[in-house]
């Protein structure tokens, strides 16, 4: 009986653990530290290819997470396709992952706003795991080398755009 | 043969008209209320019939329309998890670690099952082991007699 209340002890400590979105990003960037970015497989949305994190390694990437119910991401997106345009030319890449969302309204949300940057799906909310993701939206600007350099827990603006993804493009 | 003939053509007129009225009753082959239990809301974490979001009213349009469509309950469930991924279901999968809620229970169940019958047993063997109480003496028996007497004469 002790055995099994310790057992059931162990899997609800797993449980919770398991449930608590992981900090480990936002404390890095706190103390001025870069953490290495999960590497992640994905989807595209709209070609089905599967793309890593891993490949975009040498750029710097704007990784947003939105879905097309999310009313701040749509006012977001329109931001996001015009810095996408502007430092795609400097090694910059803005990659979209549509989450929680049905592909056929994530398709419908990126024909409306005529997005063009990469978008990546991840329905089961990996992403939203391995980053340690709350809401929607929320981007991770990705150094060169694959690091995390800063993060937006909710929509960007160009101010956002200016302070934290210009300075890593040498722009 | 022809009799056979004509009464194959008579059950074919017959139930000519009722085979599209069954087909017809038999759809919607679930409804909306009764998927919202089985589908969970992915960013609220609770089944979609509790669940009040954005989100959640995605997946119900999602779910209406294949309610529409006559889709039955395990089509759309197969459905929501191509869309969504296997986390959409509210009956947690039978593999990996989500194998723990369907085990968990029953080992519990089966634990305290063990544990209230070996607190029984024990009380059961403790009782038979007890030593019998010794037999009255005489002294014994003459004290309560008077004590029984006296008792007696009290309430007259």
């Amino acid at each position: 009986v002790l055995l099994a209340t310790a057992g059931v002890l162990v899997l609800l400590a797993l449980g919770l653990a398991a449930n608590h979105p992981s900090r480990g990003l936002d404390q890095a960037i706190a103390e001025g530290r870069r953490a290495a970015a999960p590497n992640v497989s994905l989807p595209s949305l709209t070609t089905g290819r599967i793309y890593t994190l891993r490949a975009f390694r040498g750029r710097v990437v704007v990784l947003n997470l939105w879905a097309s119910w999310c009313e701040p991401c749509r006012a977001e997106a329109p931001v996001l396709e015009r810095w996408s345009r502007q430092i795609a030319a400097h090694g910059g890449s803005v990659v979209g992952v549509d989450t929680f969302d049905a592909s056929s309204d994530a398709r419908s949300f990126m024909r409306q706003l005529h997005l063009t940057y990469r978008m990546l799906r991840d329905p089961s909310g990996v992403v939203k795991a391995s980053f340690g993701v709350t809401g929607f939206p929320e981007s991770f600007v990705i150094d060169r080398s694959g690091r995390v350099a800063a993060i937006a827990r909710g929509p960007v603006d160009d101010a956002f755009m200016r302070s934290a993804v210009l300075p890593l493009l040498g722009a | 043969m022809r009799v056979a003939l004509a009464l194959l053509a008579v059950c074919a007129s017959l139930l000519g008209p009722v085979a599209p009225a069954l087909a017809a009753a038999s759809c919607p082959r679930t409804t909306e209320v009764a998927m919202e239990s089985k589908i969970m809301c992915q960013v609220c974490g609770v089944p979609l019939a509790l669940a009040n979001s954005l989100e959640a009213d995605r997946e119900r349009v999602l779910i209406s329309r294949l309610v529409a469509r006559c889709d039955s309950a395990s089509q759309i469930e197969a459905a929501m998890v191509a869309q969504y991924g296997p986390s959409i279901l509210a009956t947690p999968p039978a593999h990996g670690f989500a194998i723990t809620a369907w085990l968990v229970p029953g080992i519990a169940i089966a634990a305290a099952a063990l544990g209230i019958g070996g607190v029984l047993l024990s009380v059961r063997r403790r009782r038979s082991d007890a030593p019998l109480p010794a037999p009255v003496t005489a002294s014994e028996d003459a004290r309560l007699d008077a004590a029984l007497a006296a008792y007696s004469q009290w309430n007259e």
